[in-house]
């Protein structure tokens, strides 16, 4: 416990910086029926998910009512007129597709029409290309204090891409990295992951423009859904487990 | 030629001055310090001046005859000499005035009164040891806490020092610390100024219709001297706070030529929170050294120094994080008198504000500096006793650097702006019961952009007059156009504003502009009671402020925003400093409205009323009670009209998740509630041989009022609640201090 004030104002001064850094965006003033949406591509999934959603008002009781029901929900794939509706799950507001296999396609463009009374949303996205991670393997064990290089192949409209590393104690926040290079100096921040010798997760995303903008850069594109709020956006994916000897006692290693 | 033309008109300008001269240093007895301010005066003759930052004083113009010459300085014993003067003689008189062993509010005010009578001094305030010791504290004597008592000054909350000076931003006041400037005199989150009232000669504190020689700010000045060291004896000085533990050190290096000075201090509640098993690994600390060494009575040498640092070091598993900030600064000034009349100091100095953030060993770091290099020459002429030439160039060098690398992200921004500024500025009294100042400043600065050299020069005439309607009242005027040519990035409201970024007016946009018009008039009630009232108007032609919407790929043209604004307002002060009861009683009004693009809106330092009450009380058997009562208007805040679901992807469950976001209403729309707060001191001292003991108990905020910080809603609860996060609850804080 003693430990944790210093933390939290660090992160309090780290936010700070992020501000300053990272062009916060400056929200527009309310429009009390604004309906916005988010949505992130990925050809992974089986099912995609639309959220559509408004603001609320500050005296509003919102518990059950939050979400917008009701809404007319389909994706276009540009080039082929493919349409893909979406229907409202047991979630107030959140709306999948019926789609029985994986329809996104890498490097596909897609359009995303979300239609709730006389609000109509409209914004598109070109999915990066999938690509894979090349070094270390998954299940690779990697010792201190060596850890070498994490490198994946280049995913063709990926505009950056962002490294996410988890550590088995799922209590401890993970800061994830955004670079444009395809490459990642474990060495470097190995302090700062692999604390403990453990069995970690890295997941690297390859963003597009899209996602980019909304996490990052917080400018919106002129379509983007809802005055800035929401985001119609795409990401493609690669993931490896590996395990980390550190000179520190860790975790037991489950997975052999 | 040209040599013989100059000397012509140096000789024409000595010649104004005809009569005898009767000048010297005035200092104090058994340290030898100099004395700032000081009266000193012919009896019945109107004849007179007051001792310069080197205790340097000049009375010209003076017919043949018998006089009695009055030297008068607050907290010291007054000395009077006869004086036989003989036609057009020099005569050089060094004085050493004697501490009153009574308290503060025992001691005369003819030295206050005498300054009424020979300054114009519109919105300033001079403040001598004596006077910066009698303000009440808050854990740490402090002086840049001290200033927010007075009249037209507005702070951000408990937990910020910044000043904002009659609708100025924080960023708008000059800070000088032995003539070098200071970027960031905060220590923690401006919670404490690094200013320790123990080690300062004196200061003076401008907050409007600065005279020509100040420049580079728009909206006010302090001026503070560190002490020059005893030249007599060795002294010492501890002090022990609730926060901090000081020494102070002083002696003569070669006896009545040269001394010494240095001051210490550090916080130790991370070594005192550690026996609790607390781990808090913060600490500052300031080191104030100066050195002085006179080569002949005409010329002296002064060595400074100055370093500050907060630090922050803290492990949390195997990751360090690590925070640092201060500043440090050097200078050499020389000071020579070339005549009687003509006495001139020439500065080169360097000063550096810097700060370090760096998160698991360069994970992700920033480095932020700004230095300053200047070389600069002031010089007062004194004409004649009714009239003095002060006069002053300067060449400075700015290095701005702004370096980091968050998550693969980086960013640089430099600039590298170079300034020569020139000042001309004279004080006159053409009849009996006028002063004039008039000054003239010009600014150049050459800013290379896109491959150019940028130029702006910007001129600044100043003016202050003073007529006595009266004895005892004087109306007073002052008009001004001041120049800014460096920003600081702050986001538009931080609780406590302390990691600066410093940029100047770079790319297209050119430095800031505002100028001031100013009325008051000043009242003498008898020896006791001074009042003084005075209205403001400041109209900012080219304001900049911090742009969050800048592009990374072209800075220097995005990252300042530029607008106008407005301010104006009264400040009124009612102080008595005669008495066993003394202190004061301020009110300001004040309104500032800026407007940035299309949208005008009060900033957060737009707070319409304030009131201040201060007050202290000696009573026998050393011992002394203070108090102050502050009230104010609240701050304006934006309030959100409406809240959302910021939905985001989670990438560890791969799964959507939101937090809430908040829709903010229009800029500024609401105001905290009016602020608060009283706060009750008791000082004892005990003389315990040939030292002192001074004891200090103090206790912030006693009826506990909850005043807020800021709001925020708690969305775990629907509706939401609207719930606030107060400043200092009630305090209590002890201090000892030994004096030997």
């Amino acid at each position: 416990m003693a430990q944790e004030n210093p933390l939290s104002i660090s992160l309090l001064y780290l936010s700070l910086l992020f501000s300053f850094l990272l062009n916060c965006a400056e929200r527009q003033p309310v429009k009390e029926t604004i309906t916005f949406a988010y949505c992130i591509l990925n050809p992974r999934y089986t099912n995609q998910t639309v959220i559509v959603d408004s603001l609320y008002r500050l005296t509003a009781e919102i518990k059950d009512t939050a979400g917008i029901s009701g809404a007319i929900v389909f994706i276009t794939q540009e080039n082929t007129g493919e349409t893909t509706y979406f229907v409202e799950t047991y979630r107030r507001g959140t709306y999948q597709d019926t789609m029985k296999g994986k329809w996104v396609k890498p490097k596909a463009n897609y359009k995303l029409f979300v239609s709730f009374q006389s609000d109509t949303l409209t914004s598109q996205t070109t999915v990066p290309d999938t690509f894979r991670i090349i070094s270390p393997e998954n299940f690779d064990t990697l010792s201190y204090p060596s850890l070498g290089y994490l490198t994946w192949h280049k995913s063709q409209g990926a505009v950056v891409y962002l490294v996410a590393i988890f550590h088995p104690d799922t209590i401890k926040p993970t800061l994830p990295v955004v670079t444009q290079d395809t490459f990642f100096d474990l060495d470097r921040w190995k302090a700062f992951y692999f604390d403990t010798s453990a069995l970690y997760i890295i997941k690297v995303y390859a963003w597009d423009e899209n996602r980019y903008r909304h996490m990052i850069v917080k400018k919106q594109l002129p379509d983007t859904l809802g005055d800035g709020l929401g985001h119609f956006s795409s990401q493609t994916q690669d993931t490896i487990a590996i395990y980390i000897r550190t000179t520190q006692p860790g975790a037991r290693r489950l997975i052999p | 030629m040209k040599r013989t033309v100059f000397l012509a008109l140096v000789s024409l300008l000595f010649t104004l001055a005809r009569g005898a001269v009767i000048k010297g240093f005035v200092k104090e007895k058994g340290t030898k310090e100099p004395l700032i301010g000081c009266n000193v005066y012919l009896e019945n003759t109107g004849l007179g001046s007051s001792s310069n930052k080197e205790g340097y004083y000049v009375i010209t113009g003076i017919k043949e005859g018998e006089y009695k010459i009055i030297f008068s300085y607050v907290g010291y014993k007054e000395v009077s000499k006869n004086l036989s003067v003989k036609r057009d003689t020099t005569i050089t008189l060094n004085i050493e005035l004697e501490r009153e062993i009574i308290k503060l509010p025992e001691i005369k005010v003819q030295a206050k009164r005498s300054e009424f009578e020979e300054e114009v001094n519109i919105s300033a305030t001079k403040l001598s040891p004596i006077q910066l010791k009698s303000f009440p504290n808050f854990l740490e004597g402090d002086l840049i806490r001290s200033l927010q008592y007075l009249p037209g000054v507005v702070t951000a909350n408990d937990f910020s020092a910044a000043l904002y000076v009659r609708g100025g931003a924080a960023d708008q006041n000059l800070i000088l610390l032995d003539g070098v400037n200071i970027y960031n005199p905060f220590h923690i989150g401006g919670l404490f100024s690094v200013f320790d009232i123990s080690a300062l000669q004196g200061a003076e504190f401008l907050t409007g219709g600065f005279p020509a020689e100040y420049g580079g700010r728009l909206s006010s000045v302090l001026d503070v001297d560190v002490k020059e060291g005893n030249k007599e004896t060795y002294q010492g000085k501890c002090g022990v706070g609730l926060l901090s533990a000081r020494f102070l050190g002083e002696g003569p290096l070669l006896r009545e030529k040269s001394s010494f000075f240095f001051s210490f201090r550090r916080t130790y509640f991370d070594k005192a929170l550690s026996l609790f098993n607390i781990n808090f690994p913060y600490y500052f600390y300031d080191l104030h050294l100066k050195a002085n060494l006179e080569i002949s009575p005409k010329t002296k040498v002064f060595f400074s120094g100055f370093i500050n640092s907060d630090i922050f070091d803290f492990g949390f598993r195997k990751t360090r994080i690590y925070f640092d900030w201060g500043n440090r600064t050097a200078s050499i000034f020389l000071r020579h008198i070339f005549h009687p009349q003509v006495f001139t100091k020439t500065y080169l100095t360097f000063s550096r504000y810097l700060y370090n953030i760096d998160i698991a060993e360069e994970v992700i770091w920033v480095k932020d500096w700004i230095n300053e290099y200047s070389l600069k020459s002031d010089g007062i002429y004194f004409i004649t006793s009714n009239n003095e030439l002060k006069f002053g160039l300067e060449g400075k060098i700015n290095e701005c650097r702004y370096q980091t690398s968050v998550l693969g992200f980086s960013l640089d921004i430099k600039a590298f702006p170079r300034y020569l500024n020139f000042y001309l500025s004279d004080k006159w009294k053409p009849i009996q019961g006028l002063i004039l100042e008039t000054g003239l400043r010009l600014d150049n600065s050459f800013v290379p952009y896109q491959g150019q050299k940028v130029t702006h020069h910007l001129l600044s005439p100043r003016l202050g007059v003073k007529y006595f309607i009266l004895e005892d009242l004087a109306g007073k005027i002052a008009l001004g156009r001041f120049t800014q040519f460096i920003t600081a990035l702050l986001p538009e409201y931080q609780p406590a504003p302390f990691l600066y970024v410093w940029v100047p007016s770079f790319g297209p946009h050119k430095p800031q502009v505002a100028n001031h018009f100013i009325a008051g008039i000043e009242k003498w009630f008898g020896e006791e009671l001074n009042l003084t009232v005075e209205g403001y108007y400041k109209k900012y032609e080219r304001i900049q402020e911090y742009n969050e919407k800048f592009d990374p790929l072209n800075i220097e043209a995005t990252i300042l925003r530029e607008g106008k604004g407005e301010a104006y307002g009264f400040d009124f002060l009612a102080k008595r400093e005669l008495g066993r009861l003394t202190g004061w009683l301020a009110y300001s009004y004040s309104k500032v409205l800026v407007k940035f693009g299309a949208r005008s809106y009060f900033p957060f330092y737009d707070r319409r009323h304030n009131f201040n009450l201060v007050g202290m009380f000696s009573l026998p058997k050393g011992y002394a009670l203070s108090g102050r009562f502050v009230y104010t208007t609240g701050s304006p805040y934006t309030e959100p009209v409406g809240h959302y679901r910021d939905w985001y992807w989670g990438h560890r469950y791969e799964r959507w998740a939101f937090y809430w976001g908040e829709i903010p209403g229009e800029k500024n729309n609401a105001r905290y509630p009016p602020y608060h707060r009283l706060d009750l001191g008791m000082e004892k001292e005990w003389r315990i041989k040939n030292t002192n003991l001074i004891g200090r108990l103090e206790v912030i905020n006693v009826y506990n009022q909850r005043n807020v910080l800021f709001f925020y809603y708690d969305y775990e609860k629907s509706p939401p609640v609207k719930k606030a996060f107060s400043m200092l609850p009630i305090f209590p804080s002890l201090s000892l201090e030994w004096q030997f």
